[in-house]
């Protein structure tokens, strides 16, 4: 995905999307000194825990104010979306779904059905009861045809709406036709709703009791289980109210959810207000209040340190200003996401396969996580980073910077006369490209010029041009008349890709990268649940894409998070994240 | 007098209507759209072409100027496209806060600027004139985010922790009347000193320059031949001349006060225009723009109005007529 900061999030909110509060994986507690580690690995045995305070987060940019679970659009409204809503099913410290408002899941001998049973000491923030009705509120406004939001696709396997998805596509290509007129356009999109909620529909998603809910697919589909933990929405806040302006309901603004803190307030560019949920279904938090600062990334740390704010994501290039300070702990993880530098495969440059390997090989991708991630990163070879569930190590091993090789391929490729400036020529054409990339991200628009002299070192030509996001993404994704550009992506934790590599999606038809044995892979990969049978299947894509490569993969920047040990005590960080169990931290009387 | 304010004002209206076109054009000639950042492989393309037609942003563009022409003119600014709510109500949020910053700012550099300016062309060559100068070039070299990271420094994160070290309240309080006031002063001490502070120079050296010339003049010969104590020379006679100048200045500085400040925004976390207009920018947040840059027009053609009729309040020779 995404390109700027505020990209990386988007990896968070597909997390998110999938019950957890935070992007995951092995913490690795590191307090700044020794005598602070038993207060973190341990919570803190020899005091008791207490209840009141109030807790400072911080994120770096004002979320939107779209805090709906299935309308936000950006990482910032998913932070707290995470804390103010709860889903069916959230994630272990494995990163396994296990219950989160469900008693108990089952999945069917034939892996069509899947029933939930409800917990029934759940309720609303404002105390109402939460029922099956919600469930099949939420789900069923995902599905309805003036939905305005995005996650529709993602439940296309629930019996009968893939049908009725291709209905609505075949609706829309008469409109823009100019066959149909847009009334009659929706007229059509609500009568083929309104026969799917008759027929299909009542077994897509059927509450059978108020605590009893089953889902039934067309056909095993493994991805659909992680969409179905999807945050849930309020059936009786909402009811009567017309899908298509959901944007515009009051709680979409000021949310109520089933989650740890309820909503309070808003104070545009300012911060979030939230206060603890007394009825909250995995124990009252400790904490009464939590205060989501919008900070300035240059003056956090200096925030933190001064014990203004207790929680700060960090830049790798900051570490250093906190460590040793024995109030601070850092917590890292592999990140789900990684960086890649896109390439348009109907550019005749870069048909070649071995070109595209030649171009890998010859940037030095080490010395980029080494010097701009301060070692705090990975090189990715494939789709899944090494963060990831799926991730085989086995499957690709690390290829290192080889000028010599990518030399060799490009002269197999028929790259082998130079110009006077020792630039590569063929039938009197230069090796020459634009490269792309976005202001916003800092490490990465500093690889931009790494690359273009690391490439120059084998032959090749690259001009670099930054731009803003919008400008950027406007060519890439509409235009698609870019040569090469530099985007992240967030990874979900099913390790199917969803569109990303399908050259008919915006994503896959950016590159332009059209692969039968891939698409193949991957169907055979989303109909097997279990995981011991899937993994070969994603292995052997892993490997097909390094072998390919559609786009240049380049690295994985770890997720570090600095927490004040001083004041957040009962920490259990694992591979969900330094504050997963927010509920059950506590703040010391003194440190108040 | 009445009668030039009144033809003034006339005037503005079918310029301001120029600029508003001229902005709808320069906006709009911006590659991307409000939904070209909007990237996520799951979105439907059938839904985004969808968005685009709802705000007609596949109108020809004539129609979609006449568009929001006529609903400005009914006083409907429109929604914002990234935060869902009125622009008028998302503009109006951050119109307080920017206007108590900039003016702050403006006072301080104006208090300070001008003083200073008088004192170093009185003493010029002197060491007071060399150590006013040597300052003042100090502070036009240093950046104002740059001065504010120091401030945050020195008497908030570190050294004497005694002023809060960004937003616009203390978060999670709920004032209101004089507690809110002096809650939001406290947090405005450090941004307004950061921005006031580093365009003391600029204006101080404007007054200085400025007086400097004047001082020389015959009138002033004259004045002091008459026998006119050399207080009355400088404040009356010399003063109200080389202030024309900073007039201008300050007329024009009009829209700056409230959209100038994007840098030192960011850092103290000030919910203002400046923010805005920025991700506004970055978001091709049209309805956002297209209202924020008329209000900047507006405010500069304000400004050279109210800067005109400054002039008559220091300068004798002009009369409006």
């Amino acid at each position: 995905m995404c390109v700027r900061y505020r990209t990386v999030l988007i990896a968070q909110l597909i997390l998110l999307l999938s019950g957890c509060s935070l992007p995951l994986f092995p913490g690795t507690p590191r307090p700044g000194s020794p005598e602070t580690a038993p207060g973190v690995s341990s919570g803190g045995t020899r005091e008791q825990p207490v209840d009141g305070g109030t807790l400072y987060l911080s994120m770096f940019s004002a979320p939107r104010g779209v805090f709906n679970p299935i309308l936000m659009e950006d990482g910032y409204d998913a932070s707290i979306v995470g804390l103010v809503f709860a889903g069916l099913l959230t994630r272990d410290e494995r990163l396994d779904l296990v219950c989160d408002l469900c008693e108990s899941f089952t999945v069917s001998p034939d892996h069509r059905e899947y029933t939930f049973r409800l917990r029934r000491d759940v309720t609303w923030h404002d105390g109402h009861p939460f029922t099956a009705r919600d469930v099949v509120f939420t789900f069923q406004t995902i599905l309805h045809p003036d939905y305005p939001g995005v996650l529709t696709g993602e439940y296309a396997a629930l019996r009968g709406v893939e049908r009725m998805l291709a209905q609505r596509a075949q609706v829309a290509a008469a409109q823009a036709a100019g066959r149909i007129s847009p009334e009659e356009a929706a007229a059509r999109r609500r009568e083929g709703w309104q026969a799917w909620l008759e027929g299909d529909g009542r077994l897509a998603v059927r509450a059978v009791d108020d605590h009893t809910v089953v889902f039934t697919a067309d056909a095993p589909h493994a991805p659909l289980l992680q969409n179905l933990a999807v945050p849930l929405l309020p059936a009786h806040r909402f009811a009567g109210f017309p899908a298509g302006e959901l944007g515009e309901h009051p709680d979409t603004r000021c949310p109520v959810g089933t989650g740890p803190y309820r909503f309070v307030r808003y104070v545009p560019d300012q911060y979030v207000e939230l206060e603890r949920h007394e009825g909250y279904h995995r124990g009252r938090p400790r904490i009464e209040r939590i205060i989501y600062r919008i900070a300035n990334q240059d003056v956090a740390i200096g925030q933190l340190k001064a014990g203004e704010l207790d929680y700060v994501p960090m830049k790798p290039s900051d570490v250093v200003l906190v460590e040793g300070d024995p109030n601070i702990g850092l917590f890292t993880r592999p990140d789900l996401g990684y960086q890649y530098m896109g390439l348009n495969h109907r550019n005749p440059l870069f048909a070649d396969r071995r070109v595209r390997q030649a171009i890998l090989l010859a940037i030095d991708r080490q010395a980029i996580v080494d010097h701009l991630l301060k070692g705090h990163g990975r090189l990715v070879e494939s789709h899944l980073p090494y963060g990831h569930p799926y991730h085989d190590p086995e499957a690709v091993p690390p290829r290192r910077h080889d000028p010599a090789a990518a030399a060799r391929l490009l002269a197999e490729a028929g790259w082998t006369e130079r110009d006077a400036e020792g630039y590569l020529v063929r039938a009197g054409r230069p090796f020459r490209f634009t490269l792309l990339y976005p202001s916003g991200n800092a490490v990465r628009a500093a690889t931009a010029p790494l690359i273009q002299a690391d490439l120059k070192a084998v032959g090749i030509r690259v001009d670099l041009q930054m731009m803003e996001f919008a400008t950027l993404a406007d060519m890439v994704f509409r235009g698609r008349q870019a040569d090469a550009w530099l985007m992240g992506w967030g990874v979900g934790l099913d390790p199917d890709p969803g569109p990303v590599f399908d050259p008919d999606s915006r994503w896959g038809g950016a590159t332009g990268w059209r692969n039968e044995r891939s698409a193949a892979l991957l169907r055979t990969g989303a109909r097997l649940l279990d995981p011991a049978e899937r993994r070969p299947v994603y292995r052997e894509w892993a490997r097909l894409l390094a072998e390919e490569l559609p786009v240049i993969f380049l690295y994985s920047q770890d997720q570090i998070e600095a927490v004040r040990l001083d004041r957040v005590r009962g920490l259990r960080p694992d591979a969900r994240g330094a504050l997963w169990n927010i509920w059950e931290l506590w703040i010391p009387e003194e440190r108040r | 007098m009445a009668g030039f304010v009144v033809r003034r004002l006339a005037q503005l209206l079918p310029m301001l209507l120029g600029a508003s076109l001229l902005i709808f054009a320069v906006i709009r000639l911006a590659p991307g759209d409000p939904y070209s950042g909007l990237i996520d492989p799951r979105m439907d393309p059938v839904k985004v072409a969808e968005l685009r037609q709802r705000h007609c942003l596949d109108c020809p563009l004539p129609q979609q100027y006449w568009r929001w022409l006529s609903n400005a003119l009914r006083g409907d600014l429109g929604t914002s496209i990234r935060f869902r709510v009125p622009v008028a109500e998302l503009i109006g949020d951050r119109l307080g806060p920017s206007l108590a910053l900039g003016v702050t700012a403006e006072s301080i550099a104006l208090l300070a600027g001008i003083p200073f300016g008088i004192l170093a062309a009185v003493r010029r060559g002197t060491w007071v004139d060399t150590a006013v100068t040597a300052v003042a070039l100090g502070g036009l070299a240093i950046p104002a985010f740059f001065f504010g990271l120091l401030l945050l420094r020195w008497l908030s994160l570190g050294g004497l922790q005694i002023l809060p070290s960004a937003g616009f309240t203390t978060p999670g309080t709920q004032l209101t009347g004089l507690p809110l006031f002096l809650d939001a002063a406290r947090h405005l001490i450090l941004p307004a000193t950061a921005l006031g502070v580093t365009s003391i120079a600029g204006l101080m050296s404007h007054v200085r320059a400025a007086l400097l010339e004047v001082l020389q003049q015959d009138y002033l010969r004259t004045a002091r031949a008459k026998g006119l104590p050399e207080r009355v020379v400088l404040y009356r006679h010399a003063l109200r001349n080389a202030l024309i100048p900073v007039v201008t200045l300050l007329g024009l500085n009009l829209p700056g006060i409230l959209g100038g400040a994007i840098i030192t925004e960011s850092i103290f976390l000030w919910p203002g225009i400046g923010r805005l207009t920025y991700t506004a920018l970055l978001e091709r947040d049209y309805p956002v723009l297209m209202a924020l840059n008329l209000m900047f027009a507006g405010l500069t053609l304000l400004g050279s109005l109210l800067a005109d009729i400054g002039y008559a309040a220091v300068d004798p020779r002009v009369r409006f007529e």
